[in-house]
């Protein structure tokens, strides 16, 4: 901790002239700019006229249009429900533990059924710190935490806002904005 | 003491006294072997056939609960067909044990999981449905019980019959029909049912009031020793700092007992396992006030708290005599903190006598032949070893004192109209909201520090958390008042006060700060004047 | 826990609470009255109540966790308030074989209730029971502990007529045969063709007691000497010398506390019947050999342990007791305790336990019995047919029983046959017969069919292979180089028509059943085993199960307390290994 540090000189390059005036590099970033329109005109025409080759980019008009993402995406959780509507979460805490970033919040609380016992009283997500690692999805034993939604923007005006509990995450509270498309990588997309 | 024998112990050439039993030799040498039903308290039926080894010469292998070293044994443990057989053990003792671990309160302290990771690994070929028996099962006051993760290694039967002697558990039936359950119409309300949860070694039997509350894993243990008798039990403070949410904002999530051959065995009283609860109670004073005028108490920093009743005290010891002043302080408090009282006392001039350690009436209780005390504070001794006098209680002084400083007990009533009165201590109690000055004191948990219990024993106190808000512990107190009055009180910590009271007071002498975990007897033994 | 016996509050009569200070006061301890005096409540009420266990517990000195840890562990005690007349159909290997399935069913039908409740007039409960040791009457049925023989439409219905009409039918006799197979050389079973061998009068026309005569005069050490040099072995199953084991029984100069013999007469294991048989018919022959054993170990108390379904038995025995007492024959007197139908209770250790007042949980020793047994004292614990086998020793000397045998195992034995064959019975043989001499006694497999498996020493035993069942000497030493045991000598023939996988599985629930479970491999492998067969045999058998099967039985076998364990692993070890055909025929189509 101690230890002499020598700093190290960084050469840094010399600000030449042409770049002061700053004119030639407006030209070249023009350049970039034209050349990638007239790239992708070519690809577009391309593609319209059915000789095939790479496909030109596009401009999603999110939100208007859905946002694509991969199917196999670790996007916004989710809490499953059993087949009698109770949440599948029995607040065993593994993905509380394993989490990272340390942004899941649980408290457990008795369950009528004998057989289930236990269960979340709250389960909230802090959506503002969760890395999307996938390791809660991991450590769930009963299959109750998916990252499946599709969904990736969760939008709020206080960080507080962030932090979903049960009935959102359940789907109970509706947060969601508008519908995202799934695709498979592989594959046509497919909704 | 037997005598040393040499054996063998997995191929190493070990000694160990003849006739120990081979499970605790090798235990001695370092060598784990997985068991269940055996326990050093409740004896060794050797039935969960788990804690198997391979024995020379013998045609079957041998338990090692069930095996005594003699001279010349050749044991192996980590032997093939040991190694086969505890796994195959393992095995049959989950083929039928339920998949609760999601939701099961033993989860992380469970030796079905941690013998399976060092002993199992196999994979379950289980394709049957399991045995179902009866599941959240409340049996007593303090215990829930599952009847199907029961591994009938019959610890808590022999707890029971054996040490408590109450009879409320058997196993009835038989076979894989058998259950372990309460004598109908009985409850599991012996004054120590809490220890049955401490042995079974998986989560048949749970704590009601740890039931849901933390995982294991995330609690911090700290060795510490319980101050609710004059016993001193040995135990361990359980502490959820990590996820405070889970625990409803509580730090101390439990207590166990820590082993002490000396003092409290394997065992603790239900009375000091759920006497936790006091840390991190509404009651708790966070802070310290002085009672103004309009009656409202007014907040002070610890700095000005003890200015001030530093100089009340002066000026009050200058007009009325330090004699008026009397100290009614609680028996829990530690060597140090009464070290620092006397200092404290010496300083002002009051005589010694004017410290009342007696334990009330609200501080004796039941006593019984297992651990109980009847005095329920835990530094009697400690404080006639101090040279307090701890018979006499407050009567005595009644109507000589203008000034009462009351400390962790229930002031004296009719004391409140006195110019003087001050009340510390860690939990309010009734009446402590009535006295001018209330000073915040730490709790036993979160204190450091010594006590002698009634055998003479002296064990070490060790803070699992620092104290909450502004409170402080006693000997802090007394030594800032101390310092305010212009007296010298060099210490920040406990181990420096232990320190000058190890030189200063014979009843101590040679003794060190960090003593072993079991304690030490006082050189002296144990004072005469301690029995209430 | 299971129990539904009632809680309601009641009190014994007075005339009650003599009976069970009756039970209380017969024994030197008073917990030795226990098993006995709850057998009795269960008779007048039809259960233990509840409510029973305080007045119990007090008159006992025990606690009423004891009681009732007592009442749910032993079979004979109900779960369920019982009828009047509980009627027992044997599901045993041999029963089974000969069609106790219909049996059961028909009673079913006939009762109009399901195993264990009582018709609505309380007059009968019925079950299916494991083996009563009747297998030579198969299939095997039983009311209040009374063997009524063979099981047939006419039988069943008469017994139940008869209870119907408060004449509930006494047990039948036993038939032995007549004439010894195995001619001169008989010895337990000579006298067979007298009809009354078991009246004092004409056993000493036999000879009888004056073996005991003789023994009387000499030193105790003499008598164990004379037994030692007969190489007589534990007939009861595990074959050990019996002079070996009297040796091992410290004399009162070195320990001076009272010593016990006790007399196994637990006899439970499917396929064998032959102590039924021999008690009956021959029982001064056993009260000979406790006098005689009970002199060379100086043995204070004398017990016969009588299996609770040899209810007819006990008063054979106890009859044959009180002619020899009024004789003067008796030197220490006999008295015959009653089980409480958990077989279990026929290991040795665990019969001193059932004996105390306990569960049957078998012991660990060391130390064994001999020097610490029941309650605390040497005991001797020996099968009847080996207390009798004493008496022979003694009636024509150790060298004599010896020659009679093989080296080692020496004299004769009575077996059991069963199963598929003509005539089931009991046959007295010299130990080393061939295999073929005793199939032939019993008139050879019935039907003339083709012999599939044999087992050789009750069910507990692991199978043989007819190639190995040929040419086999039955001795205990020849079994044990086939890799099996002669055990208590109870030998299962099978034909051609038997699947070996519904063997496997009456054995392996007949252990689960039993099994006491105070072991976990026992406890839980037993079941597991059961319930991997039980899914076989409905054809749902999966490709892992004969392999686990074996590696269950491998996990067990060894790592036990006692040998009722041992045989859950190595009765399907073998099974699976010798007729592994049978099992792969029962995989399910996954």
């Amino acid at each position: 901790m101690n230890a002499k540090h020598t700093v190290a000189k960084v050469r840094r390059p010399e600000v030449r002239f042409q770049e002061q005036i700053y004119l030639i590099e407006v030209w070249k970033g023009l350049v970039i700019t034209t050349r990638h329109l007239l790239v992708n005109l070519y690809r577009h025409l391309s593609v319209a006229l059915g000789r095939g080759g790479p496909a030109g980019s596009v401009t999603t008009q999110y939100p208007d249009d859905p946002q694509v993402t991969a199917k196999r995406s670790r996007t916004r959780h989710r809490l499953l429900k059993r087949e009698d509507g109770t949440p599948r979460c029995v607040a065993c805490m593994l993905c509380e533990t394993v989490c990272p970033a340390k942004c899941i919040y649980i408290q457990a609380e008795e369950s009528p059924d004998v057989m289930v016992e236990k269960r979340a009283k709250t389960f909230k997500i802090d959506l503002g710190m969760c890395v999307f690692c996938g390791y809660c999805v991991e450590a769930c034993p009963e299959d109750a935490i998916r990252m499946d939604t599709q969904f990736i923007a969760f939008p709020g005006m206080t960080r507080k806002d962030l932090i979903w509990d049960m009935p959102e995450l359940m789907g109970d509270v509706k947060k969601d904005p508008k519908p995202v498309k799934a695709v498979d990588p592989l594959g046509p997309a497919a909704s | 003491m037997a005598k040393l024998v040499k054996f063998k112990l997995n191929g190493k050439d070990v000694e160990a006294p003849e006739g120990q039993l081979v499970i605790d030799a090798a235990k001695d040498q370092g060598v784990e072997v997985p068991h269940y039903c055996y326990h050093p308290g409740l004896g060794n039926p050797g039935v969960c056939r788990l804690c198997v080894c391979e024995v020379a010469g013998a045609p079957k292998p041998q338990m090692t609960c069930r095996t005594a070293v003699k001279e010349g044994l050749d044991v192996k443990t980590d032997s093939p067909v040991a190694k086969r057989a505890q796994a195959s053990s393992l095995e049959f003792h989950l083929a039928n044990h339920p998949l609760d671990c999601p939701v099961c309160d033993q989860a992380g302290e469970c030796h079905l999981q941690d013998y399976y990771q060092r002993f199992g690994l196999y994979k379950s070929t289980v394709r049957e449905d399991k045995r179902h028996k009866e599941k959240r099962k409340d049996i007593g006051t303090w215990v829930m019980l599952d009847q199907e993760r029961c591994i009938q290694c019959t610890r808590c039967t022999r707890f029971v019959d054996n040490v408590t002697k109450t009879h409320e558990l058997a196993v009835f039936g038989r076979g894989d029909r058998s259950v372990l359950d309460l004598y109908p119409g009985m409850r599991l309300d012996n004054p120590y049912s809490g220890n049955v949860v401490d042995i079974c070694p998986v989560g048949a039997l749970t704590d009601k009031d740890f039931r849901f509350s933390v995982r294991a894993w995330y609690l911090d243990r700290t060795p510490s020793v319980c101050t609710g008798c004059a016993r001193g039990c040995s135990v361990e403070v359980h502490t959820n700092t990590k996820r405070p949410w889970h625990t409803g904002g509580r730090r101390v999530a439990r207590l166990k007992p820590r082993y002490n051959p000396e003092v409290n065995g394997w065992w603790m009283c239900d009375e000091g396992r759920y006497g936790y609860k006091s840390a991190d109670a509404k009651t708790r004073v966070k802070g310290s006030s002085v009672l103004g005028t309009d009656g409202q108490p007014a907040q002070l920093t610890p700095a000005d708290a003890a200015a001030r009743v530093a100089k009340e005290l002066r000026e009050l010891c200058a007009d009325n005599g330090p004699e008026g002043l009397a100290f009614l302080v609680s028996a829990s408090l530690t060597n140090e903190d009464l070290f620092a009282l006397k200092a404290l006392m010496k300083r002002l001039g009051v005589p010694l006598s004017n410290a009342v350690l007696a334990p009330g009436a609200d501080q004796l209780g039941e006593e019984d032949a297992l651990l109980r005390r009847k005095e329920k504070v835990a530094n009697l001794s400690g404080a006639a070893a101090l040279g307090f006098g701890v018979t006499k209680g407050p009567e005595a002084l009644k109507g000589k004192v203008w000034g009462a400083w009351t400390v962790g007990r229930a002031g004296h009533g009719s004391w409140i109209g006195l110019p003087f009165t001050l009340w510390q201590g860690a939990n309010a109690v009734r009446g402590s909201d009535t006295a001018r000055w209330v000073l915040a004191g730490a709790h036993w948990t979160e204190t450091d520090g010594t006590v002698v219990n009634f055998s003479g024993r002296v064990q070490r106190l060790r803070a699992a958390v620092p104290p909450l808000g502004e409170s402080a512990p006693a000997w802090a107190w007394f030594g800032s008042v101390l310092r305010a009055l212009g007296g010298a009180f060099p210490h920040d910590d406990a181990g420096s006060v232990f320190a000058a009271l190890s030189a200063a007071e014979p009843a101590f002498a040679g003794l060190k700060f960090e003593l072993p975990k079991d304690g030490v007897l006082l050189p002296k033994g144990r004072p005469e004047a301690a029995t209430a | 826990m299971s129990t539904k016996t009632s809680a309601a509050p009641f009190s014994f009569t007075a005339e009650q609470r003599g009976a069970l200070d009756g039970w209380a006061k017969r024994y030197p301890t008073k917990v030795m009255g226990l098993i006995e005096a709850l057998r009795q409540v269960q008779d007048w009420y039809g259960e233990v109540p509840l409510a029973a266990d305080g007045p119990l517990a007090e008159l006992f000195g025990v606690t009423r966790h004891h009681i009732r840890e007592v009442v749910t562990f032993y079979p004979y005690f109900s779960h369920e308030k019982a009828g009047k007349y509980r009627v027992a159909v044997c599901r045993n290997l041999s029963c089974h074989l000969a069609g106790a399935g219909g049996v059961i069913e028909r009673l079913e039908k006939a009762l109009g209730v399901p195993e264990g409740r009582a018709t609505s007039d309380g007059l009968f409960s019925w079950e299916a029971a494991e083996c009563l040791g009747a297998c030579d009457h198969a299939p095997a049925f039983a009311v209040n502990d009374e063997l009524l023989g063979t099981a047939t439409p006419a039988a069943v219905d008469a017994a139940l007529s008869g209870c119907r009409s408060g004449k509930p039918p006494k047990a039948a006799p036993s038939i032995a045969p007549a004439a010894p197979k195995c001619g001169d050389k008989a010895l337990l079973t000579r006298g067979f063709a007298e009809p009354k061998l078991h009246t004092l009068e004409v056993y000493r026309k036999f000879g009888g007691y004056n073996a005991w005569e003789k023994a009387r005069k000499m030193a105790p050490a003499d008598i164990t000497a004379e037994v030692k040099k007969s190489n007589v072995r534990g007939l009861g199953g595990a074959g050990f010398p019996v002079g070996m084991k009297w040796e091992t029984v410290p004399p009162k100069s070195v320990r001076n506390v009272p010593h016990a013999l006790v007399v196994n007469a637990d006899e439970s294991e499917p396929g064998c019947f032959k102590d039924r048989v021999i008690l009956e018919r021959n029982p001064h022959a056993l009260i000979e050999g406790v006098q005689i054993a009970a002199r060379a170990v100086d043995a204070d108390h004398c017990y016969v342990f009588m299996r609770g379904e040899y209810a007819a038995q006990k008063r054979v025995v106890e009859a044959a007791v009180a002619e020899a007492k009024a004789a003067g024959l008796l030197d220490r007197d006999v008295l015959v305790m009653q089980g409480a139908n958990a077989y279990i209770s026929g290991c040795d250790t665990a019969l001193l336990e059932t004996m105390e007042g306990k569960k049957a949980w078998p012991r660990q020793p060391p130390p064994f019995p001999t020097v610490v047994g029941l309650n605390g004292w040497p005991t001797v614990v020996n099968n009847v047919e080996t207390l009798m086998m004493v008496a022979q020793v003694l009636a024509v000397g150790g060298d004599a029983f010896a020659a009679a045998g093989v080296p080692k195992s020496g004299g004769t034995r009575c077996f059991s046959i069963s199963g598929h064959v003509e005539r089931p019975g009991v046959y007295e043989f010299p130990l080393g017969t061939p295999f073929e001499d005793l199939l032939a006694a019993a008139g050879g497999v019935k039907g003339g069919r083709k012999i599939k498996a044999v087992i050789p020493g009750g069910t507990s035993t692991p199978v043989l292979t007819p190639e190995e069942a040929a040419g086999l000497k039955l001795d205990f030493d020849s079994l044990r180089g086939k890799g099996s045991f002669l055990g208590a000598g109870g030998v299962i023939v099978l034909d051609d028509t038997v699947d070996m996988v519904d063997v496997l599985f009456i054995i392996e629930r007949f252990l689960w059943v039993e099994s006491c479970g105070q072991c976990t491999p026992c406890r839980e492998g037993s079941g597991w085993a059961t319930r991997i067969l039980d899914r076989m045999r409905k054809g749902l058998g999966a490709a892992e199960d004969p392999d686990n099967l074996v590696r269950i039985g491998e996990n067990v076998t060894g790592k036990v307390i006692c040998a009722l364990g041992d045989t859950v692993g190595m009765v399907a070890m073998a099974m699976i290994k010798k007729y592994r055909a049978d099992f792969e025929k029962r995989l399910g189509k996954r």
